[in-house]
């Protein structure tokens, strides 16, 4: 599991408005995830691809999003959040930025892996991206290892990391204008 | 050097890793060809002659899985390769996909049409993206050979999302099926009841490598390289302390001294400084002595002798300057992270080596972690737990790996 993000959807709290209501961004964001379900035949085994769609569509996942796949699978919540949960690699929490994750497992370690992560996490003080620590990526001939946005990184440095980061944040401005 | 599973350098550097010239080229389209016209029966005992075993640590054989699904009365039947490879030190089959992604493939439908399957799946981890990509391509080229589509046997591939034990055979059934990837108590085996609890092959894709390797070749062309136990050759990870970290094709019986030391290989630790251990096998591997090492032959009966295997095939090397107290606390964190939970000797037991190794107090409590270990290889329900404590007996088992580094 993920050493920063575990278990942590389930103390976020649903966010309805003052009145308990439905908020427009809910009922859009409510159109999409209903979307991305009806792309899939409706068997539960599709729910880590709709998951994974959720997450690429939207971001990140919470309680609302679970709670809409549940109803759209007539899959009882607990369970949708049981699966979601047990996966390291999903976010649970809005980001302004793209997510790094840093391995820190032993043979990253023996490569200075754990001062990478060490550095990144004050760099990302500004909130332009946001750092997870993760155990093995499978890369270990070319540690230290980190994805930037599930993209691997090898052999990484903290000055390559801020590049990638700061080349991502150029695509997704000429994306935008 | 050797290229079977890998393919020569002039080809790779010819042709693209999925392409149809590929195909042709590394003998695939034969070895479809091969395997449809002699049969079943005939495959199987291919496979058994060649005394193959699975290449993802456990070496089952090969042959006897493969009769087991393809004897099972069910009309439905699966096929799954396994590519969630994700452990420290293992990272050859992302390797191996990534350079010939057609090789597995062609294994895998080699393997549907043998045991009878009609779907197949590949599951590969979240972290490889980069993979996932080119087993696409890969399959997109299968595709237009006319090898799979409608009336012929389907490959879905689903990527994982961040848990290691979701590579354990039955855990992987869960996710796919869209539960938690909690492994399931064996049996019923996945050979009779596996994925959406239909007889279900899975394999690693390594495994599926060697016999697209040999339905384009024959036995004996396989039979020529490796040992008379272990014929073949076998895709070992190096890392940690080497001069030349990466993934290297060896026939099976090679020095694990010229494995570690010569240039075309390891090349050394690369830090000047002398070797100081070497895990074998994986992160549940066997920690071994240079002098171990420089004795032992990259085969299981020469490797059993020092009570280690040759597991996925990673090959971790420290140095004199490596904390074993470290690298092993690293260790157990991994496996207390990894734990499941499903079931009490593992999730307690991961997290009781994690504490007594934090709190240095290994050597005061040895009998109590030699029997922590034993009910947890008794009792747990998978691999995870029954070998997590692996790694750091054969450390304890070892005085001369605490002391002073040998000279070599």
């Amino acid at each position: 599991m993920n050493h920063n993000s575990e278990g942590s959807g389930a103390v976020t709290a649903h966010s309805r408005d003052e009145e308990g209501g439905v908020t427009e961004l809910q009922a859009e964001e409510h159109e999409i995830v209903v979307g991305i379900v009806s792309r899939f035949p409706r068997q539960r085994t599709w729910l880590l691809p709709v998951l994974w769609q959720v997450v690429e569509e939207l971001g990140w996942l919470n309680p609302d999003r679970i709670e809409w796949i549940s109803e759209a699978l007539n899959v009882p919540y607990a369970e949708i959040y049981g699966v979601a949960s047990f996966y390291s690699l999903f976010r649970w929490e809005p980001s302004a930025g793209p997510e790094v994750h840093v391995c820190t497992d032993v043979m990253c370690t023996l490569k200075s892996g754990d001062s990478l992560y060490d550095d990144l996490t004050r760099a990302s003080v500004d909130q332009t991206f946001t750092v997870a620590s993760v155990t093995c990526l499978g890369r270990c001939d070319a540690a230290p290892a980190c994805l930037v946005n599930y993209e691997p990184v090898e052999n990484a440095t903290i000055a390559e990391v801020l590049e990638r980061l700061r080349t991502l944040a150029v695509e997704k401005g000429g994306e935008q204008s | 050097m050797i290229y079977r599973l890998f393919p020569n350098p002039e080809l790779e550097l010819a042709t693209a890793p999925a392409s149809r010239e590929r195909l042709v080229e590394r003998g695939f389209e034969r070895a479809y060809e091969n395997a449809q016209e002699i049969g079943s029966d005939t495959v199987i005992q291919h496979i058994q002659a060649i005394r193959l075993g699975g290449r993802g640590g456990a070496a089952f054989p090969t042959a006897r899985k493969w009769l087991s699904v393809k004897n099972e009365a069910e009309s439905i039947k699966y096929v799954v390769m396994n590519a969630d490879e994700s452990e420290p030190g293992t990272f050859k089959d992302r390797e191996l996909l990534l350079r010939d992604p057609l090789g597995p493939l062609t294994g895998l439908l080699i393997a549907a049409s043998a045991v009878g399957a009609q779907q197949a799946y590949v599951y590969v981890r979240g972290e490889y993206r980069d993979v996932e990509i080119r087993i696409q391509e890969a399959i997109t080229v299968l595709a237009e050979a006319g090898w799979i589509g409608p009336g012929k046997v389907s490959i879905d591939v689903r990527r994982g999302a961040g848990a290691y034990i979701a590579g354990e055979e039955t855990a992987l059934f869960n996710s796919i099926e869209g539960y938690r990837p909690e492994p399931r108590v064996k049996p019923p085996y996945p050979t009779a009841q596996g994925l959406f609890h239909k007889p279900t092959l899975i394999q690693n894709v390594e495994t599926l490598a060697n016999i697209a390797l040999l339905f384009a070749h024959d036995v004996d062309w396989f039979r020529a390289v490796g040992t008379d136990a272990t014929p073949g050759t076998k895709l070992v990870a190096l890392s940690g302390h080497v001069a030349n970290p990466g993934v290297y094709e060896v026939p099976f019986g090679i020095e694990l001294g010229a494995l570690i030391g010569d240039g075309q290989y390891g090349g050394g630790t690369g830090t000047g400084r002398p070797l100081k251990a070497v895990l074998m096998g994986g992160a549940a591997g066997t920690f071994i002595t240079p002098q171990e090492a420089f004795e032992a032959r990259l085969d299981y009966p020469d490797l059993a002798k020092f009570g280690a295997g040759v597991g996925s095939g990673a090959i971790m090397l420290f140095d004199s300057t490596a904390d074993l107290g470290r690298i092993l606390t690293g260790l157990a964190r991994f496996f207390a992270d990894e734990s499941c939970g499903q079931c009490v000797p593992c999730r307690i037991g991961t997290k009781r080596i994690l504490e007594l190794l934090e709190t240095q107090r290994l050597w005061d409590r040895r009998a109590d972690l030699k029997d922590l270990a034993t009910a947890m290889t008794d009792a747990s329900i998978c691999g995870l737990g029954q070998t997590a404590a692996n790694a750091l007996v054969s450390a304890m088992n070892r005085p001369s790996l605490w002391n002073e580094p040998a000279a070599l």
